[in-house]
């Protein structure tokens, strides 16, 4: 296998690195905008309380 | 002021800036500094994340049962969140092992994936956390099921030493390429041994953070369910 070849490989498995950690900070943002919304409604609900 | 409060500017205000610059400098040490490797050419360079990549896992499912065992101890809440954020990010850095492994066996071993003892245990590893994580998804809030994922963190942390000494225990394909013999590739260069100190402290900030960072999630969805429960019950 050439070298040029052989880069592919390298560039690939970098990109995997990179593609798998950016999926799991997605996942972080979202689960913390859901916990926000729901910080908010209880923000609501006790501003609702007589 | 409490452990958290101490560490929480730190971890919020200076570790992610940290991390990233670090990862900047980790990968112009991967990509530009490091020089070839005399038998594998420019593919070698996968090794410095690859080994990092692994390293992260360990520590982290490392985190995970220490922090599980106090929860068994304790029974603090804190506690099962810590193991939870552990397994989650071990999980993370343990399929990326699964990942760029392969990519780098296919030019080196001419195939993506062979049965080799030290795989065969990181697959087991990868199973087994795996599970917790299932455990955990479908009954997060049932305290025997914390437990019960607490006694699993403690036992599939006990691969991780058996992972280590596979390559000389059972002799298989995997290099050890740290120390590996004089003349059969492995870091012969000083520049390589650098870059791969340099990606380790990048990669134990990036542990650091992500850690940090799922377990306030953590934390912070049990204190909005807690107070959700309470107003519930002044309501009622």
């Amino acid at each position: 296998m050439s070298a040029p070849d052989r880069l592919w490989y390298l560039y690939g498995a970098y990109s995997a690195f990179w593609l798998l950690l950016a999926g799991f900070m997605l996942h972080l943002g979202r689960r913390h905008r859901a916990l926000d919304r729901a910080f908010r409604e209880l923000e609501t609900r006790i501003d609702k309380r007589p | 002021m409490t452990v958290r409060t101490r560490v929480a500017p730190i971890a919020e205000h200076v570790l992610p800036y940290a991390a990233t610059l670090m990862m900047l400098i980790a990968l112009w040490c991967v990509f530009i500094y490091a020089p070839d490797e005399r038998m594998q050419g420019p593919v070698q360079r996968i090794f410095y994340f690859h080994v990092n990549c692994a390293w992260a896992a360990f520590l982290s499912f490392f985190v995970a049962a220490g922090a599980s065992g106090l929860f068994l101890w304790r029974g603090r809440p804190a506690h099962d969140h810590l193991a939870q954020a552990g397994v989650q990010v071990g999980m993370l850095f343990c399929t990326m092992v699964l990942v760029t492994g392969p990519i780098w066996a296919r030019p080196i071993w001419g195939t993506w994936w062979t049965w080799d003892p030290r795989l065969t245990m990181t697959v087991i590893l990868w199973t087994i956390f795996a599970v917790y994580l299932l455990l955990r998804a479908t009954a997060h809030d049932d305290p025997e099921i914390a437990r019960y994922g607490a006694v699993l963190a403690l036992v599939g942390v006990l691969d991780i030493p058996l992972i280590m000494v596979s390559v000389r225990l059972w002799r298989g394909m995997h290099p050890s390429v740290i120390s590996a013999p004089e003349g059969k590739g492995g870091l012969e260069d000083p520049r390589m041994i650098t870059t791969l100190l340099v990606t380790l402290v990048a990669f134990l900030l990036l542990i650091a953070w992500l850690l940090w960072r799922r377990y306030e999630t953590l934390r912070l969805r049990d204190e909005i369910h807690t107070l959700e429960d309470r107003l519930t019950e002044v309501a009622a």
